[in-house]
Parts: structure tokens; C-alpha cells; sequence
């Protein structure tokens, strides 16, 4: 149980630095993926939002 | 174990047990991102590179560290957690290192944080038992073998979906059956191809 | 005052209830979900197991999400969630494999891939990291039964065409012994295909074609009507014009 715990503690900790760490590196400019929504879930309406906004 | 075993796990992983049409993984980018042909190849190839390192880490993960700590039920949530940073490293790493690859790839990375192929595969790797099949990493090899493969298959697909997609565009479809629906029935009539490929490996 | 405002509130709740059936069903309408929709749906068993397992997931995350909602730092709320929803496939998959065994062989792989079902993911991030605590659970809830409701759906035809029969009692301790609903007991027409992979796209994109050609069918109807009151008005408008006009050239006369 408790190696559990403190295994999934880890694996949380590990994915919430690298999301930040992540979130802090600045994209290249004129690339920036503008809608946060889109990288939570490979949704259908979000994913033809983006293909939209790359084609403009 | 011979060579035969990756052309198998490779074969089997991209034709007849195919991620998309056979396994239903994958589904949202497959229609999501499949208008343009163009667009179906960022998105496999992202894929691709995602899936294949996410087999290896999730893999070696689960055989190193949560069966010698005997906490194996907490593969879901684990895998989840290494694939979510996986995906936030590489998409810094591309960030860092090639503007022209960030700029192909990148909008499909931060699309792929929670696609059902890559957990998929991870999963699958483990419940083939590929470990107890051929030792540990002999397995590994494997896996990453039937990743690799697994990847090609979607990006077949993708690919040759992709193409339907852009010939249907200018076809005359029914009003009720445009877009979504008539995409959904030629899957399954590509899936029912793909059907007639089963049993070609034993 | 009071009351009616009670009464609206009221009603806003039902519909807050009611919005996952039709008019904003995940599945037939946002397409969300479709991984499972695909996979799971070939008996209607399997689909009534697997919605199950979202409308426990998806209220018990909607909760969780509500209620932390003031403590979750904006930046990290995506992987929050993912941490949360995670935690709840973990415990819904110990459970099916404890009290549900063939279920959970039957879904395999799609247990912890509720994780990445875009509903789940989607529902704490536009509702219920919005609303109050009893708002979500209620938004949850109504939310996973339209999920079941269009996998049931679903898996109703792909069963019947597949075998011709609807049993019950395989997946699902629902009865001692397996039997079937409807049993036509024919074998001269099920469709095989039905039943495996291609039955799933074939039978989704057939039933979402007919719901458009439906709802394209009402939408003209109320467009033709909407026509129709317009000329009517035009009618009477013109004729009271005419009727003033007489009127008037009445009394120059």
C-alpha cells in the first residue's frame, strides 16, 4: 500500500513538473497552439478547430 | 527466438490486428485530423514517435519497477501519468530543438497527450505477456517491435482514409449523410477490407 | 416571487438533467467518446456495462473537480484532472474484476481507457470546474445516462443483427441463468460483420445519418411554417392597408 502511494506521489509530481516545465519553454513565434482545451483531449470539434486555424 | 517474431509482431500489429479499424484505438484523431492528406502525416508520424517511446518506457516501467514492488494495480494510473510526461517532454524537446519539426508536429504532440492508441499499446504490450514469452528484454524488443507496427497501421490508414476523405469531398453525398456519417460507413467498409486479412498469420 | 423563482430554478435543474439525452448527447451529437462507442457496443450487455462504468466515473470526477475547483491552481488544472479521473478508472476497474468478472474480461483493454474518453476529460473542464458541487454531480449524471443511452442504442442493433437475439444475464449478473429478450432464432440472416469491427463504424454512421435526416426533415418543416406566418402577416398587413385606403377614399367622398 504505501509504495503505492508513494509511487503514484511520484508519477504526479513528475507529470506536473514536466507539464510546467513544458508550459514555461516559449514556443517558436507564430507557432503557438492558443487553445489549452485542445492539448487536455484529442477532441473531434477542437481538432478540426485547429487543422481551420492552420489552414488561415 | 528468431527474426521471424518482429516481421510477425510487425505484420500482425499493422495489417490484421490494425490499431484503428480492427481495435477501435485512435478513433478521434482518425477522423478528426483525416480532411487533408497532409494533415493525416503530421499526425501519424507523431504518433508514431510517441507511440513507440511510450511502449518502451511503459513498458520497462512496469517490469522494473511496479512488478518488483508488487503494485501492479496501479498500472492505469501510472501508465497515464508516464505517457501525459512523455508527451510534455518530447513537445519541449521539439520546442528547443527544431523549430521546422515543432512546426510539423507540433500542433498533433499536444494533441496526442491523451490518445487512446498510445495507452492502448502500452497496455496491450503488457497483457501479451511478452516478457513471460521471451524474457525481459528480448520482450522489450518485441514490444517496441509491435508498437513500431502498430503505428505504421495507423498511419496506412490514416493515410489511405485521408485520401477518401479528400475524393469524397467533391462527391454528391445526401444531405443527412455529408461529413461525419459518410466518413463513419467508409471506415467500415475499410474496416471490413482489413477484416478479410485475419488469419493470415496464425 | 418566491415561488416562481423556485420553480424556475427547478426546472433549470431537470434540464440541466435531461440536455445529456438528446439535445447535447455525447455521443450522437459531439461525437465525444467514440473510441468505446466502437469497441464495447457489441452486445447491448457489454454497452450497459460500460456505460455504467462512465456514469460512475464521470459523476464521481465531476464532484471531485467541483469541489476542489477553488483550490486548483489555473495552470495545472488539465493534469489535475487527468490525476483525479485516473484515480477513479483505477478504482472502477478493481471493482468490475472483483464483483463483475466477465464484464471485465469482456471489456479488457477499454476499462482504463475510460481515462482518455474525451466526455470525461471534457465535462470537468467546461462544467464542473464551473459549478457548484451538486450542479456537476447532477450534470454528470445525466450526462453518462445519454452516454449509455446511445451505447445501448447502438449495441441493440449491432446484437440483434449479429445474432438475432438480445440476451442478458452473460456479462452482467443480472439474472441466474443467461437467457434472451427477444430471440427470433434465426440464423439464416444474422450478419456476423455486425457483431465484429466493421458492424460498429457501419451501424454509428447509419444511425447518425438517420438522426440528421430527421432533424433536417423538423428543421425544413419549421422553416416552411416560418414562411408560412410570414405571408400571413404580409396578408393582413396589406389588406389593412387596402381597408384603411377605402376607408379613406370613403371619407373624401
Amino acid at each position: 500500500m504505501i509504495p503505492a502511494v508513494v509511487f503514484v506521489t511520484v508519477m504526479v509530481v513528475l507529470f506536473l513538473g514536466t507539464f510546467m516545465l513544458n508550459k514555461n519553454t516559449p514556443a517558436p513565434v507564430d507557432m503557438r497552439i492558443s487553445d489549452a482545451r485542445c492539448s487536455a483531449c484529442s477532441n473531434y470539434g477542437c481538432a478540426l478547430k485547429q487543422e481551420e486555424a492552420e489552414e488561415s | 527466438m528468431s527474426w521471424t517474431v518482429f516481421f510477425v509482431a510487425i505484420f500482425s500489429s499493422m495489417l490484421i490486428n490494425n490499431v484503428v479499424l480492427m481495435k477501435f484505438l485512435g478513433v478521434c484523431p482518425f477522423l478528426g485530423v483525416s480532411k487533408k492528406t497532409n494533415s493525416a502525416l503530421g499526425m501519424s508520424a507523431a504518433v508514431m514517435f510517441v507511440m513507440v517511446i511510450a511502449a518502451f518506457v511503459s513498458y520497462l516501467l512496469y517490469y522494473l519497477v511496479l512488478v518488483p514492488l508488487e503494485i501492479e494495480y496501479v498500472q492505469t494510473i501510472s501508465f497515464i501519468l508516464i505517457i501525459a510526461s512523455l508527451v510534455q517532454l518530447v513537445e519541449m524537446i521539439i520546442k528547443k530543438v527544431s523549430k521546422k519539426l515543432y512546426k510539423s508536429l507540433g500542433v498533433y504532440i499536444a494533441l496526442i497527450t491523451t490518445n487512446c492508441a498510445i495507452l492502448g499499446i502500452a497496455v496491450e504490450n503488457i497483457t501479451s505477456d511478452f516478457a513471460g514469452q521471451y524474457g525481459l528484454f528480448p520482450g522489450l524488443a518485441v514490444a517496441v517491435t509491435t508498437a513500431f507496427g502498430a503505428a505504421l497501421g495507423f498511419g496506412l490508414v490514416m493515410f489511405a482514409f485521408s485520401s477518401i476523405r479528400e475524393r469524397l469531398e467533391g462527391s454528391n453525398v445526401p444531405e443527412a449523410w455529408k461529413g461525419v456519417p459518410v466518413s463513419l460507413i467508409t471506415a467500415g467498409i475499410m474496416a471490413l477490407a482489413f477484416a478479410g486479412l485475419g488469419g493470415i498469420v496464425g | 416571487m418566491a415561488k416562481t423563482k423556485n420553480v424556475k430554478k427547478e426546472m433549470s435543474r431537470l434540464a440541466n438533467f435531461t440536455k445529456g439525452f438528446f439535445k447535447e448527447n455525447p455521443v450522437f451529437v459531439f461525437l465525444l467518446g467514440l473510441c468505446p462507442a466502437l469497441a464495447v457496443t457489441g452486445t447491448v450487455e457489454a454497452s450497459l456495462g460500460m456505460g455504467i462504468l462512465v456514469i460512475f466515473v464521470l459523476t464521481s470526477s465531476n464532484v471531485v473537480v467541483s469541489l476542489i475547483r477553488k483550490w486548483i491552481p489555473h495552470q495545472i488544472r488539465v493534469p489535475s484532472y487527468i490525476v483525479i479521473i485516473s484515480t477513479f478508472v483505477t478504482i472502477v476497474g478493481l471493482l468490475t474484476e472483483a464483483y463483475a468478472y466477465a464484464l471485465h474480461g469482456e471489456l479488457g483493454i477499454f476499462i482504463p481507457l475510460i481515462v482518455v474518453n474525451c466526455l470525461i476529460l471534457g465535462r470537468a473542464e467546461s462544467y464542473a470546474s464551473k459549478n457548484k458541487v451538486h450542479d456537476a454531480a447532477i450534470d454528470g449524471f445525466g450526462m453518462g445516462l445519454g452516454f449509455l443511452g446511445a451505447l445501448v442504442v447502438i449495441g441493440f442493433f449491432r446484437e440483434f443483427l449479429s445474432t438475432g437475439a438480445i440476451a442478458y444475464g452473460v456479462y452482467l449478473p443480472l439474472a441466474e441463468t443467461p437467457g434472451s429478450i427477444i430471440n427470433i432464432d434465426s440464423y439464416v440472416f444474422s450478419m456476423d460483420a455486425f457483431g465484429q469491427a466493421p458492424g460498429g463504424f457501419l451501424v454509428i454512421g447509419l444511425l447518425l445519418g438517420i438522426f440528421n435526416f430527421v432533424a433536417i426533415l423538423k428543421r425544413n418543416k419549421k422553416e416552411r411554417e416560418r414562411q408560412r406566418m410570414i405571408e400571413e402577416k404580409k396578408r393582413q398587413a396589406l389588406e389593412r392597408k387596402r381597408q384603411k385606403a377605402k376607408e379613406k377614399a370613403g371619407a373624401n367622398a
